[in-house]
């Protein structure tokens, strides 16, 4: 039980970090993932625990690898963030940063792993 | 803003484009290497997204604004990819010229409407040449033909007749009604001023997979998963190697 709470608290502590690195608020994001801002408040303070589905559709949007979700210090790591510049994010507008995030991470994986074999 | 005007003469020098042809995206999509998406979200969302990622570019355009203003925002996503420094990402909603806040924002409008309708063409194009020399003598038909040689927008087109001082700005709050209906009694097409609400994806990212999958470097399950996760269906083993209509995405 001990050992629950600590990744909930760590989820929820990484989530708030990129979260706030890439300057969405927490209503948009809540937005994003299709909850209220209420629910969004409680992952992020480790009161709620969050699907693995939803870290998947996060870790797009934030453009960050799932395993940075738990891992403990992360602080390093999200000083790489490369967040959007605009001036409205709408769900549409998160929905489409998300997808080309996976885009362009699918299409560097790609021409790594063609280039290797060269 | 000459700075601009001048970046936006020399990408078109780069291309070897002279300042008189209409830009076509699909070739210039060829030469410049990007990665682009065309897919319909909300008319009043953004109007393109742009990112740099290593050495590569992407392009994600919202087909449900009209196609003069696509085309405007694609020429204005150039700006960010090719000519700003240090550029990484940004969500742009394109057009908004001077009333824009953010200076890189406002050059890339400037930049696209420098691209797209260079000085050079408009005086080549226009068939009476007096107009040129006298401020608010040129007539919305002979405009509406202008941008319906240069593909841009009606909106983006005023903006560049008023800075070449051809147009006052009493007259282009005139001019800048809706002009589908005279479009129509022109005999110009309307598409200009319509949205395509286009889903497709123009990369070579559909070959990248297929490579990957006939090479063995990716399992059946990844293969199948780089299509969905772009809201692509996989083929039966039906290839494309450029175009791709995306589905369900």
């Amino acid at each position: 039980m001990k050992k629950d709470n600590a990744l909930k608290y760590t989820i929820g502590k990484n989530i708030k970090l990129f979260r706030e690195k890439n300057n969405f608020t927490q209503e948009e994001v809540a937005k994003f993932i299709d909850i209220t801002q209420e629910e969004m408040s409680y992952i992020e303070n480790s009161k709620r625990e969050i699907r693995i589905t939803v870290l998947d559709r996060l870790s797009n949007l934030f453009n960050i690898p799932m395993k940075y979700f738990l891992m403990e210090n992360t602080t390093d790591l999200s000083d790489s963030i490369m967040s959007f510049r605009s001036d409205k994010l709408d769900k549409d507008t998160l929905d489409t940063i998300s997808l080309i995030n996976k885009f362009a991470s699918n299409y560097i994986n790609l021409k790594k792993i063609l280039d290797e074999q060269n | 803003m000459n700075r601009i005007r001048t970046h936006a003469r020399n990408l078109r020098k780069q291309l070897y484009l002279s300042n008189h042809v209409p830009i076509n995206f699909s070739s210039i999509r060829k030469i410049l290497d990007f990665n682009l998406i065309f897919k319909p979200f909300a008319r009043n969302s953004f109007s393109g997204i742009a990112l740099k990622r290593n050495k590569y570019n992407f392009i994600i355009i919202n087909s449900s604004k009209t196609l003069g203003h696509q085309n405007f925002t694609l020429g204005h996503e150039l700006y960010h990819l090719y000519i700003q420094n240090n550029f990484t990402a940004s969500v742009c909603n394109t057009g908004n010229f001077a009333n824009n806040t953010d200076k890189e924002e406002k050059y890339a409008d400037y930049f696209s409407i420098n691209f797209l309708f260079p000085d050079e063409g408009i005086e080549k194009y226009i068939k009476n040449k007096s107009v040129l020399k006298n401020i608010d003598t040129i007539d919305l038909p002979e405009i509406i033909r202008l941008e319906n040689i240069f593909g841009v927008s009606h909106h983006a087109a005023l903006i560049k007749l008023k800075e070449m001082k051809l147009i006052s700005t009493n007259r282009f709050n005139i001019l800048k009604e809706k002009i589908i209906n005279k479009c129509n009694e022109l005999g110009y097409e309307t598409s200009l001023y319509t949205p395509t609400n286009k889903n497709i994806i123009f990369s070579n990212y559909i070959s990248l997979i297929e490579k990957a999958f006939i090479d063995e470097k990716i399992s059946t399950g990844k293969y199948n998963e780089l299509y969905y996760e772009l809201g692509l269906k996989p083929p039966d083993k039906q290839k494309c190697d450029e175009d791709f209509e995306l589905t369900n995405l």
